[in-house]
């Protein structure tokens, strides 16, 4: 690898600590009379083999007063940065390195000198990861041999017979020459007096120098029990069986100085490992992020080429006049990004974007890109920076020394297009997904530590499904306990709990995360271990996102939404079938009659406000016009809604209540809102404005308000905030509700601009749905698995916007749903041969080749043409597929039951059987087919096949709710569509069911869940009995009881989506 | 879930859900003071299903079934369920195919059974009848099946449930319509076993009754023409029975391990023999029933002798050395027999060999396990032992001793750790106090037991049983003393008390 040159100020992160570098990394340590470098280190990246998290380690070894401290996690570096974050304020030298075991060779430790020797070290992991499967790696010798430059060894002494190592010493010797050491171990076992001489021994008679290391596995001897657990876990065992593979004491811990001195009887061990820390030199601040160089053209510097895309971009999207404010906006972000140096970062989001678009991909920026003008300009993101307060802040800043964070949308079919792109176009060495850290949640420690002290697998069960939903704090664990019969207050359940704890938060596994995708000029796998992932094709990077952010290496997001490509099949569809050419950016805006339609709450399959919270919102906070949109989105979360924010504002926005500002200022940022702060960049600014925070202050406290649970940052803030306000002279009641609205929607709520790029998509697939509704209800189709609604429902309000469907027919089904030309001009919705559950897209393939020539005139004929097996011919048969062809269903399904492919001699034949008289079947039977086989049927609903009866049993028609007095007890039977537990309800339980007439929404409480519990969680049709609500249109049976229809009802009904 | 009680189905709970599933269906909170009692739960009861053992009972249930007919046997199919009998004329002895049901309905009401019994001319329509007529017991009249039937559903034919689907979706329901179907268009459509089914079920195709047979003990037996009380008469009956035994078992190249010889007429408890290794070797066998009845005394006199072969094996066959001379080949019979001898003198539970236990405190590093025990689960894990006996399992299952133990043996391997070098050879079976007169100023005794200390080893420190019991913490140390003594000794952190716990010697 060529000399870099020396670290330009790139890094943000290195230029937070310059002094802290100065003071650990340049100085070489003396060999002092109290100094010890510890060289062999796992931390738990290690997974299930260390039991101290790098933050721990770290702490702990300055508290010693150690000269260096390696993080050596086995195979792996994905540790390192965490230490590294710790230690630098700490002023810890840090030694970065890694435990290997060659298939044909001992275990040893490798450590970076430098640069270069890291980059080996990461490309040697990288090779062994490749070859492997994930979470494995496997090298040999040979591989150590290509990569050993600038790569310390310490090889690790047996601790049974040494002296058996000397011949496979040889060939180490020979390859790192004095770049190779001989660790021994002395945990206080049996001999170690005798075990050292040994050691010794080796040295002398391999020439290798011998350094002491502790093969610490965790900071501090207390951690010896979870080892043990950890231990159990790895091995599928209990802690009693753990058998030769329990350490006998807990000595894996970090040790002072003296300490080490006297179990290595001298000093001269100790002070080998300082020799072999002052050897290396590297730290991970030296790395550097380098974007990728070949997006600019010829000519250009990155920043020339960004100002000219952008000022291009902005003519294009003002094409009269840029508005002044933008045009200022440009400017000042422009300056910003060519201070801290991103404009290759916005080229690279601009170049996959072109892609994108290219390939007639739909994408979106969303997140809080959305609050540059830049990315507006180059069409990375589509919210007008003229039509909401943009806070560029927000996306980048200088206090906050990070990465900003660009976060594009694709359509979710086609996103991994975009992904292999990206791969093909930097290779696997340059690019790479970011990881996820998987980490123990409460309900998997409480699983594998039950497990590991032997709990039966019943006991281990019910606790597991009891802290499910539990908080972590000790009293609230306890008494969940209790409640399952287990007492922790018992030893075990002490043990339990306490075990608990310490593993609550340890990393588990690496994954892959949702869509960060990291790209380099120089090797990628020279700067970080990549590995491959468990999806074919993917290769992931061992770091997540945090640790790229401490890094400062740029990600780009790439994520997959399902609505563009409902949204893209709908324009392509518009496009086919009425020539009109439709993009995000040309529909018409301010329809009133779309509007009026989202005012009615006909919302089923419109982005985003068609979930049952959003649906019951609508007809009170009455949208009309974009920002509606912004607010509707935004308002509708987990935070706003603790926050207690949804009420006052629909109060006020109905004049139902008065808003009052406690200052111009106030009044400026909350005035769009009525007084209630619903957006990230609201509390933002009120945090500037009131309380005289800095914007970089203010973006750390959203960035605390994110996090406030887990640290105590939140307290901090909250004396400056409401300190703050008070001396700006607003009154306290006042900053305490503030900072409470603050707190509240912290980790929820959304930024606005992110919601202004939502309310975009809610805004086009609502104007597809009012105008388009046949095409729409297509592309929604063709889109599946999406959205909250199953295809029937989706159907059924199709037809409700008097659609015309057809149903799956082999002589007019794709496979995709299509639409048909009716004679009356209109365009009816054919159903596809997607809809049919079992069916794959070649046998549809085949289907539709076969029929290009002629269309089909009988079954037999249509077998003969498609070969299609007995398994597709009956699924056809008993969707009623053949529909054209005359042939009822069950005479299509006897015929189709003969094996034809078994019989080839026959092919030719025609059926010359006797005819069979089947039994006719009757109407239900014929919609419960349908629901079977389609899940959604054009005939009628199963419930009206039962209406004589529920009218017997005095049940209210869905349709009726509306209009019958409210605060009175109905029965109302339906199937169940869904069943959603948010976590803001308390417990509430809703449930959608749906009559012939119309859905229904049922609230039930806990109380009555617990009650009729069977029929509650898997009943598919019920009768619900209890009290009509009603609130602004808005009709809620609130439940005291329930029947089961299921039996009734047949095999019929749908699954029902179910959220919890 | 293999099966469930009245009341777990009443919960919603059926057979062929996971347990999982039907837990989460179980009420959550049994509260324990509830008003109405009516409403108190009980904690449920989850079982494993052992399908071996409900065959093995299903057959016990068929011999005792032969009382009403010689041929008695389960049903054919991987997982049977029912009992056939082939009835043919023996129903003369109960009155009647009536009386023989009236008969077996209570008997098995004795034994606490339901049942559901159905006459046929075939095996099919019986079964069919049997499951799903409308009694629970039911007379099918000779060649009148298909009217019986065609009432009944497709299920009852004893078909997979793909094809009982696949009949559902045509609105083929019952017998009776699938009879009207045109046969030929069947087998290509449904398979040919539906084909099969229905002809068995109408008596048209043959089926076969599996008979289950009592497997007859491996027994010799002697009775006297009088009672005999004359000692050396009875050794000698006892080694011509021996013998004979042992002819039997040679012919079908086993060994014999465990032995029971009953003494007829006698109030004498039967002597029970076993060793360690099945063998058919006379003099062994000879020397242990000897050894055995030395001091058996008897009461009064014996009307005769039966033995019977408890347990038999494959005997450990090896290869032998030309000369038989080899010393390594001897010596584990030789050890065998030893261990075989003093066990039948001391009992089972006095002959015992030491174990190594891959555990860091020292009390529990080794344990003594008896002989014999040892041995039988390693016969069990080598050969499927084989029991025949009236009054033990007569089954080829293999029974293996499961538990923590196996899989602790596979976790630790056999080999000795190098710790065991360091340890002392004689153990104290729980540490005693140690008296140490001075003390050294790091704190370490220089005079025990009133002898001064030479030298002392660095400490091993031993940290673990946390999970067990008590948090051990110790250090242990080895002194030698002036008088020429090496104790091991140990510290416990946790109160800084010393002990003695074992003695090099």
């Amino acid at each position: 690898m060529p000399e870099q040159p020396h670290p330009k100020v790139r890094s943000p992160a290195a230029r937070l600590t310059t002094a802290a570098v100065g003071r650990t990394q340049s100085a070489l340590i003396q060999g002092g009379a109290n100094q010890y470098a510890e060289l062999h280190c796992l931390t738990n990246y290690s997974f299930l083999q260390a039991a101290s998290h790098p933050d721990e380690l770290v702490l702990r070894a300055a508290e010693l007063g150690y000269a260096a401290l390696a993080i050596t996690d086995r195979h792996s570096l994905a540790g390192v940065v965490r230490a590294h974050a710790a230690a630098k304020p700490l002023g810890l030298k840090l030694l970065i390195g890694t435990e290997i075991t060659p298939s044909d060779g001992p275990t040893a430790i490798l450590l970076a000198m430098n640069r270069t020797g890291y980059g080996r070290l990461a490309r040697l992991l990288t090779l062994g990861k490749r070859r492997a499967t994930k979470g494995e790696c496997h090298l040999t010798f040979s591989d150590l041999a290509e990569h050993s430059t600038d790569l310390l060894a310490c090889v690790l002494l047996d601790s049974k017979t040494p002296e058996a190592q000397i011949s496979e010493l040889e060939r180490w010797r020979d390859l790192f020459g004095d770049r190779c050491y001989l660790t021994g171990q002395l945990h206080r076992g049996p001999a170690d007096d005798w075990m050292l001489q040994r050691f010794q021994c080796v040295s002398q008679q391999t020439g290798l120098k011998l350094v002491a290391s502790n093969g610490v596995l965790y900071h501090d001897s207390s951690r010896r029990y979870l080892h043990d657990v950890l231990t159990a876990v790895r091995l599928g065992c209990t802690v009693a069986d753990l058998g030769k593979h329990r350490k006998t004491n807990g000595e894996c811990h970090l040790k002072s100085a003296d300490e080490m001195r006297s179990l290595f009887g001298g000093p001269e061990l100790i002070e080998c490992s300082l020799e072999v820390a002052n050897r290396c030199t590297f730290s991970l601040d030296e790395l550097r992020y380098e974007y990728p160089e070949e997006l600019c053209p010829h000519g250009h510097t990155p920043l020339s080429w960004l100002t000219r895309l952008t000022w291009k971009g902005a003519r294009y999207r003002y094409p009269e006049k840029i508005p002044d404010h933008v045009d200022q906006l440009i400017r000042r972000e422009l300056a910003l990004i060519e201070e801290l140096q991103y404009e290759a970062y916005f080229l690279t989001v601009h170049d996959l974007v072109h892609f994108a678009r290219q390939r007639h991909i739909l994408c979106q920026g969303r997140g809080s890109a959305a609050n540059s003008a830049v990315c507006y300009c180059l069409g990375v993101t589509s919210v007008d920076p003229a039509l909401i307060d943009v806070l560029f802040e927000r996306f980048i800043s200088k206090e906050r020394g990070e990465a900003p964070d660009i976060d594009v949308d694709f359509e979710h079919e086609r996103r991994e297009e975009v992904l292999q792109y990206l791969y093909d176009k930097y290779g696997r060495e340059r690019a790479g997904m970011t990881a996820e850290v998987i980490t123990y949640r409460l309900k998997s420690a409480v699983r594998d530590i039950g497990k590991a002290l032997g709990l039966s697998a019943d006991c281990v069960d019910s606790l597991a499904r009891t802290a499910e939903h539990s908080s972590d704090e000790p009293e609230v664990l306890a008494s969940r306990f209790r409640e399952v019969g287990f007492d922790p207050g018992s030893r075990l359940g002490r043990q339990l709990t306490v075990l608990i704890r310490q593993l609550l938060g340890f990393p588990r596994h690496l994954s892959q995360h949702v869509g960060g995708m990291v790209i380099t000029r120089d090797p990628l796998c020279e700067v970080v271990p990549i590995e491959n992932a468990a999806m074919a094709d993917r290769t992931v990077i061992e770091w997540d996102k945090e640790d790229l952010d401490v890094l400062g290496i740029l990600k780009v997001d790439c994520l997959a939404l399902g609505m563009l490509t409902a949204i893209r099949k709908a324009f392509d569809l518009v496009r086919l079938h009425i020539g009109r050419e439709l993009t995000l950016a040309n529909i018409p805006p301010n329809d009133a009659n779309v509007y009026a339609m989202l005012q009615r709450a006909e919302s089923i399959g419109v982005f985003q406000v068609e979930s049952r919270a959003q649906m019951s919102t609508l007809p009170r906070l009455k949208p009309k016009e974009f920002y509606d949109l912004v607010v509707q989105v935004a308002i509708i979360r987990p935070g706003p809604i603790q926050g207690g924010m949804v009420h006052p504002y629909l109060r006020r926005r109905a004049d139902e209540e008065k808003v009052t500002y406690p200052s111009d200022e106030v009044r400026k940022v909350l005035e769009k809102t009525f007084g209630v702060p619903i957006f990230q960049e609201q509390a933002m600014k009120l945090a500037i404005v009131a309380a005289g925070f800095t914007p970089g202050e203010a973006d750390q406290l959203r960035r605390a308000m994110g996090a406030w649970r887990k640290t105590g940052v939140m307290e901090v803030f909250r004396q400056k905030l409401i300190g703050g306000m008070l001396s700006n002279g607003y009154e306290e009641d006042f900053a305490n509700r503030l900072f409470e609205q603050i707190r509240g929607f912290g980790e929820y709520g959304f930024p606005e601009s992110h919601a202004a790029s939502f309310a975009l998509l809610v805004y086009v697939s609502a104007w597809l749905k009012h105008h388009y509704p046949a095409a729409f209800t297509a592309a929604l189709l063709n889109s599946q698995p999406m959205g909250f609604y199953a295809p029937a429902q989706l159907v059924s309000e199709a037809r409700r916007q008097k659609v015309h469907v057809c149903p799956v027919d082999v002589n007019a089904s794709e496979w995709d749903c299509t639409l048909e030309r009716q004679p009356d001009s209109s365009l009816a919705l054919r159903l596809g041969l997607r809809q049919l559950r079992g069916m794959s897209q070649a046998a549809a393939e085949l289907i539709t080749v076969a029929r290009r020539s002629r269309s089909f005139d009988s079954q037999a004929d249509f077998a003969a043409r498609t070969q299609l097996g007995r398994r597709e011919l009956s699924l056809l048969a008993k969707a009623d597929a053949f529909h054209s062809l005359t042939v009822p269903r069950r005479t299509a399904l006897w015929n189709a039951m003969v094996p034809r492919e078994a019989a080839p001699l026959f092919a030719a034949v025609d059926d010359t059987e006797a005819h069979v008289a089947l039994p006719q079947m009757t109407r239900s039977q014929e919609v419960t087919a349908d629901y079977q086989t389609v899940g959604l049927s054009l005939r009628a609903h199963p419930m009206s096949f039962l209406r004589t009866e529920l009218d017997e049993l005095r049940v209210t028609r869905n349709a009726d709710l509306l209009r019958v007095e409210a605060d009175r007890r109905y029965r109302i039977a339906g199937l169940v569509l869904m069943r959603q537990r948010p976590s803001t309800a308390k417990g509430i339980t809703f449930f959608t069911i749906e009559d012939e007439t119309g859905t229904a929404n049922l609230i039930v409480h806990v109380k009555i869940w617990e009650r009729f519990r069977r029929v509650a969680r898997s009943a598919t049709a019920i009768i619900a009995h209890g009290i009509l609500q009603r609130q602004y249109d808005v009709s809620h049976l609130v439940v005291d009881r329930m029947d089961d229809l299921t039996d009734k009802i047949g095999p019929a009904a749908n699954r029902s989506r179910d959220f919890h | 879930m293999t099966t469930c009680s009245a009341d777990a189905s009443h919960l919603g709970i059926y057979p062929g859900m996971s347990v999982g599933q039907a837990r989460s269906l179980l009420p959550r909170h049994i509260k324990t003071t509830h008003r109405s009692p009516r409403r108190q739960l009980v904690e449920p009861i989850f079982k494993r299903a052992d399908p071996d053992a409900d065959v093995y009972a299903l057959r016990q249930l068929a011999l005792h079934c032969q009382r009403y007919s010689p041929l008695t046997g389960l049903e054919d199919g991987a997982a049977p369920e029912s009992l056939w009998l082939d009835i043919a004329g023996s129903e003369q002895l109960f009155g009647g195919e009536t009386g023989l049901v009236e008969t077996m309905r209570a008997d098995f009401a004795q034994q606490g059974l339901q049942t559901r019994i159905a006459i046929a001319d075939s095996w099919g329509a019986a079964w069919a009848v049997s499951h799903f007529g409308d009694m629970t017991a039911s007379l099918v009249p000779a060649s009148r099946q298909s009217e019986a039937l065609s009432a009944l559903p497709v299920a009852s034919l004893r078909i997979a449930d793909a094809v009982v689907e696949s009949l559902r979706v045509l609105d083929v329901v019952t017998i009776g319509q699938l009879m009207r179907l045109s046969r030929s268009s069947l087998p290509s459509r449904f398979g040919q076993e539906l084909v099969q089914r229905l002809d068995q079920a109408l008596g048209l195709a043959p089926e076969l009754l599996t008979a289950e047979r009592s497997v007859e003990p491996i027994s010799a037996q002697w009775l006297f023409e009088e009672p005999i009380s004359d000692r050396l008469t009875l050794d000698r009956v006892c080694e011509v029975l021996l013998e004979r035994l042992l002819t039997t078992l040679d012919q079908r190249q086993v060994g014999l391990r465990e032995l029971v010889c009953e003494w007829v007429g006698a109030i004498a408890e039967p002597t029970l023999l076993r060793l360690l290794r099945p063998t058919t070797d006379r003099r062994h066998w000879f020397e242990m029933f000897r050894l055995q009845c030395e001091q058996r005394v008897f009461e009064a006199a014996v009307n005769g002798v039966r033995m019977q072969a408890a347990e038999i094996g494959l005997p450990a066959i090896r290869q032998r050395t030309l000369f038989g001379n080899d010393p390594h080949e001897n010596h584990t019979q030789v050890l065998t027999e030893l261990v075989d001898r003093l066990t039948i003198r001391l009992g089972p539970q006095a002959v015992l060999r030491v174990r190594l236990v891959p555990d860091p405190q020292p009390e529990f590093a080794c344990e003594s396990t008896s002989w014999l025990e040892e041995e039988v689960e390693q016969v069990a894990a080598v050969a499927g032992k084989k029991r025949s006996s009236s009054l033990k399992l007569t089954t080829t299952a293999v029974k293996l001793k499961p538990g923590p133990r196996s899989s602790q043996l596979a976790l630790a391997g056999v080999e000795p750790s190098p710790e065991l070098c360091c340890r002392p050879l004689r153990l104290l079976r729980s540490p005693r106090t140690l008296s140490i007169q001075t003390f050294s100023a790091g704190g370490l005794p220089t005079r025990v037991n009133h002898s001064p200390v030479i030298r002392i080893s660095r400490p091993e420190r031993i940290e673990t049983g946390w999970w067990r019991g008590l948090d051990i913490k110790r250090d242990y140390y080895r002194l030698d003393l002036a008088v020429g003594t090496g104790l091991w000794v140990f510290i416990n952190r946790n109160t800084a008390d010393w002990f003695l716990h074992g003695l090099f010697e």
